[in-house]
């Protein structure tokens, strides 16, 4: 599979990112064919380096699963920012990039010396990508603020949760991603509008705004009622049943969702049609709606006997909508996942040919190049020698002097 | 102003409720000229989801079809006949990018699949969004956001940090996520496409799964899992957050609910030994060598964690959450009533605030604000020192501290709370309700919630745009199209069908 094909080839990006909405990006960039130098401190690394988990749970910068889930075929160049030599080699690398991306905190860039106008008089048709918790304006632009505190600002958190009780965490790293795919499709554009009218421009995302446009129906609800709507656990207005209901085993669940009166007579046929489905207030999706606390308990006393993947057998091959509540070990051994190749194993020089998720798309003709998460500084050389022209004397002073770290 | 950034794209969308249209929106409502196809009479069916104003029902007032098709175009068409089929092609022929969200089956189905569609235009980008993709063995399956949210790991790890009882069943995030993200993905990898055009004049097609999509967002748990699958706690009754805690006999059973050890240290083992066992346990044959040679946590629990495990529960079982955790509390012992670890929502007077402390400074100063006073406090000597790890400070001391924060909190509300918090670089802020999204000073300021005459649904105010881009914003030049309503623009003008051809059409039920 050639680079050729793939769309970024040709594209520099001068990554300052860290932490994982912008790593998240930036790696779409990478594995789409953009040459990403990822700029980092050899000594206050990518807070991921040193977060759990490690290869075999040995801790060690080089074996963190939690850097390299977000920065596959990156560039690492380790400068130390706080030296003024260090924040000159940033330029250079930004005068010969198209695009300059961070999530620091707002300020962060600029007391580099890396203020938006400083960047565009360096390189006036640059795309300057930003990602910051609240935006880079507005009286709470300051505020700190990681993925948890996005999503609740953003009015998701409290949607998430049982009923009557207190909103419940999203598993991971939820609006880092969600914010970073939002960044992407942000930056491409740009990069669009660029190719055909030779202008930059700056990207800036709030990942507070990201997370609150997947919420529209609540939004729009209260725009037009005033309806303040709560938490509804795996319920969905209108729409019964739909659910998550325990199966033979321990912990074994598995979610169905009758959409339809379509959808309800085939669940109702693969359950064995029986009495108490015959009740009229079972009829319709209105009485479903409303007396599912009972229609689900019906459900469940059926599921209890079943595996979820028998469940979802049954009911798949009558078109209900049902599938297995899974493990991450379900997910990894999935045979569908597998089959379609979603995973990815690139040969890592230190951990080896550790299995990391890959990008959720397939393309017919571009294929991501998926190369292992750069090792330390491991492309200094390149980018100070063959990118910069900076003679190996000089080199080996920025090294021995802490400028390159 | 400049046109937008992708004013010179045309996109057929043939989408119907989120995925596609979501994608198609991005595109939009930045320049895009986006055609959506929708069937005759009923269209979309997001014009039926609601919300409606006063919840009455009207395809042309649905909150969640207006939101998702501001700037497009609709065109009514049946591409289960052969004219409305033809007239399909005839707007493929031009398009750039053709977004679709149906069936695998069915475009094939309607001669309307990739390999037809780039016979009459091989510079063709066909987007595809399905619930388990294109090809696979679950490809035929019906999927939609539950489900795809279930299979995808995300559900069974919320809520992070575990449930507090067993009858709590796996939990989807709120709204509709999975149905969002994959349109999101689906913008990123159209746009992939489009750039490639450029360099291999030529189209391609792109599949993009949702369960793929909104797995994508397990990244971290699934390196959990195949570089270290034994610190990955995948009993839902224990810790399930990923960042975190590898502790195992976790959360147990008391008279009235749970408690939740976090015991990571040999001194906190013994202390429960002691309390668990009698005081003379260290004479008993049963725990000969129990803490012989270097302590390593995972070694030991393996080692005795079953051996242990019952008798904890059998003393908790008989204490209730207050009774155990006084006693733990005073022997040292980090075991408390509250599941809370660090991250996570703090209930307040008026609703609930969210703390996401993760540096050592960020928790002196919480504690601090708390009123600890850290300079005199043993408990705390050294912990802030040199290399502060989170997670042996909250192991240590978490289950400690957290309830004295709770108390705190609850007397203050949300926006007490938060100033004063931020004041001090603490990472606290409030669980918005909707309602308070509408209030905040801070989107209002930043102009987040934008304001759309529809000519039916009237004027109101929509999420603006997840990003901004400084010379071509989001912009909304056109609310959601009416069913149908540009027929005879693009059909008619833009095709150059006469009126008696398009009046057939639409007696017949083709538009």
């Amino acid at each position: 599979m050639g680079k050729d094909k793939l769309p970024l080839v040709g594209i520099r990006v001068c990554d300052f990112t860290w932490a994982v909405v912008g790593p998240m990006a930036t790696q779409m960039f990478a594995v789409m064919g953009a040459e990403v130098i990822k700029v980092e401190s050899g000594v206050h690394t990518d807070i991921n380096r040193r977060v759990a988990p490690y290869m075999n749970g040995e801790e060690d910068i080089e074996k963190a699963g939690s850097f390299h889930r977000v920065n596959l075929s990156k560039n690492s160049c380790t400068l130390d920012m706080t030296k003024p030599e260090a924040v000159e080699i940033a330029k250079k690398i930004i005068a010969i990039s198209d695009v300059v991306i961070s999530n620091f905190r707002n300020g962060v860039m600029d007391r580099f010396g890396l203020d938006s106008d400083t960047l565009k008089a360096l390189n006036p048709d640059l795309i300057l990508v930003s990602s910051t918790s609240m935006g880079n304006t507005g009286p709470l632009k300051d505020y700190v603020g990681y993925n948890e505190e996005a999503y609740a600002y953003g009015g998701l958190g409290n949607l998430t949760g049982y009923e009557d009780e207190p909103p419940s965490m999203i598993a991971g790293d939820y609006a880092d991603y969600l914010a970073g795919t939002l960044e992407t499709f942000a930056t491409l554009s740009a990069l669009h509008y660029r190719n055909s009218t030779g202008k930059g421009q700056s990207v800036e995302v709030s990942m507070v705004e990201a997370a609150a446009c997947h919420i529209p129906e609540e939004i729009m609800d209260y725009a037009m009622n005033r309806q303040v709507r709560r938490r509804i656990g795996n319920r969905m207005q209108g729409i019964a049943p739909h659910n998550c209901f325990r199966c033979k085993g321990e912990d074994h669940w598995v979610a169905i969702a009758a959409t339809s009166d379509v959808e309800w007579h085939a669940l109702r046929g693969a359950i064995g049609s029986p009495e108490w489905s015959d009740d009229e207030r079972f009829m319709t999706s209105k009485g479903r709606f409303e007396n599912q606390d009972e229609l689900e308990e019906h459900i469940e006393a059926w599921t209890r006997n079943y595996t979820p993947d028998e469940v979802t057998r049954t009911l798949q091959e009558v078109g209900v909508p049902a599938g297995p509540s899974m493990t991450i070990k379900e997910l990894v051994e999935d045979p569908h996942l597998n089959e379609r190749g979603y995973f990815v194993a690139p040969d890592h020089p230190i951990v080896g040919e550790a299995i990391l998720e890959g990008m959720p798309w397939k393309s017919s003709v571009s294929q991501p190049d998926i190369r292992y998460a750069p090792l330390l500084g491991q492309d200094n050389y390149y980018v100070l020698s063959d990118l910069l022209n900076i003679p190996d004397e000089e080199i080996a002073r920025l090294m021995a002097e802490g400028v390159v770290n | 102003m400049a046109d937008g950034a992708l004013a010179d794209l045309k996109v057929v969308e043939y989408a119907d409720s989120i995925s596609g249209s979501y994608c198609g929106k991005l595109m939009a409502d930045l320049g895009a000229d986006v055609i959506k196809i929708e069937a005759p009479t009923s269209g979309d069916t997001a014009r039926k989801t609601g919300p409606f104003p006063n919840d009455i029902p009207d395809a042309e007032k649905s909150g969640l079809f207006l939101y998702l098709n501001t700037n497009k175009r609709s065109v009514t068409l049946d591409l289960a006949t052969k004219a409305g089929a033809d007239i399909f092609r005839e707007l493929v022929k031009t398009a750039d990018v053709l977004i679709e969200n149906t069936h695998p089956s069915t475009m094939a189905g309607l001669g309307l699949d990739y390999e037809s569609l780039r016979k009459i235009n091989p510079r063709l980008v066909m987007t595809s969004v399905t619930p388990f993709g294109q090809s696979g063995p679950y490809s035929q399956w019906k999927g939609n956001d539950l489900i795809c949210t279930h299979m995808s790991g995300l559900a069974f790890h919320t809520p992070m940090g575990g449930v507090d009882s067993d009858d709590k069943p796996p939990l989807k995030p709120g709204s509709r996520q999975s149905d969002f993200i994959a349109g999101s993905t689906a913008a990123c990898a159209t746009m992939f496409a489009v750039m490639a055009r450029k360099k291999l004049d030529a189209g391609q097609h792109v599949d993009v799964s949702q369960h793929e999509s909104i797995a994508a967002f397990l990244r971290h748990q699934v390196a959990y899992y195949t570089y270290d699958p034994e610190g990955l706690p995948y009993y839902r009754q224990l810790d399930r957050s990923m960042r975190v805690w590898p502790v195992i006999l976790q959360s147990l059973s008391c008279r009235d609910g749970y408690v939740f050890l976090k015991c990571t240290q040999q001194s906190q083992w013994q202390a429960l030994m002691g309390l668990v066992a009698g005081d003379s346990w260290q004479n008993n044959q049963q725990f000969k060598g129990m803490f012989e040679g270097d302590f390593d946590q995972r070694a030991f629990l393996s080692t005795w964690g079953e051996t242990i495990r019952p008798m904890v529960m059998e003393w908790t079982m008989q204490r209730t959450e207050a009774e155990a955790s006084a006693t733990a509390r005073n022997l040292n012992i980090p075991l408390s009533a509250s599941k809370y670890t660090g991250l996570g929502y703090l209930p307040c007077k008026d609703g609930y605030v969210v703390c996401g402390c993760r540096e050592g400074y960020q928790w002196q100063q919480l504690l601090a604000l708390v009123g600890y006073e850290l300079e005199d406090d043993d408990r705390f000597r050294g912990l802030f020192d040199t290399g502060f790890n989170l997670v042996e400070f909250l192991t240590q001391t978490g289950p400690m501290l957290w309830p004295e924060i709770e108390k705190w909190a609850e007397g203050r509300t949300r926006e007490e709370i938060t100033i004063a918090a931020q004041g001090r670089g603490i990472p606290i802020l409030p669980c918005n309700t909707i309602e308070d999204l509408f209030e905040s000073a801070h989107l209002k300021d930043r102009r987040f919630l934008v304001e759309i005459d529809h000519p039916q649904a009237g004027s109101l105010f929509y999420p603006g745009a997840p990003f901004h881009l400084s010379e071509t914003p989001c912009k909304v030049d056109r609310p959601a199209p009416l069913l149908g309503q540009h027929n005879r623009e693009i059909l008619g003008d833009g095709l150059g069908m006469s009126e008696q051809e398009l009046a057939s059409m639409e007696a017949t039920g083709i538009i």
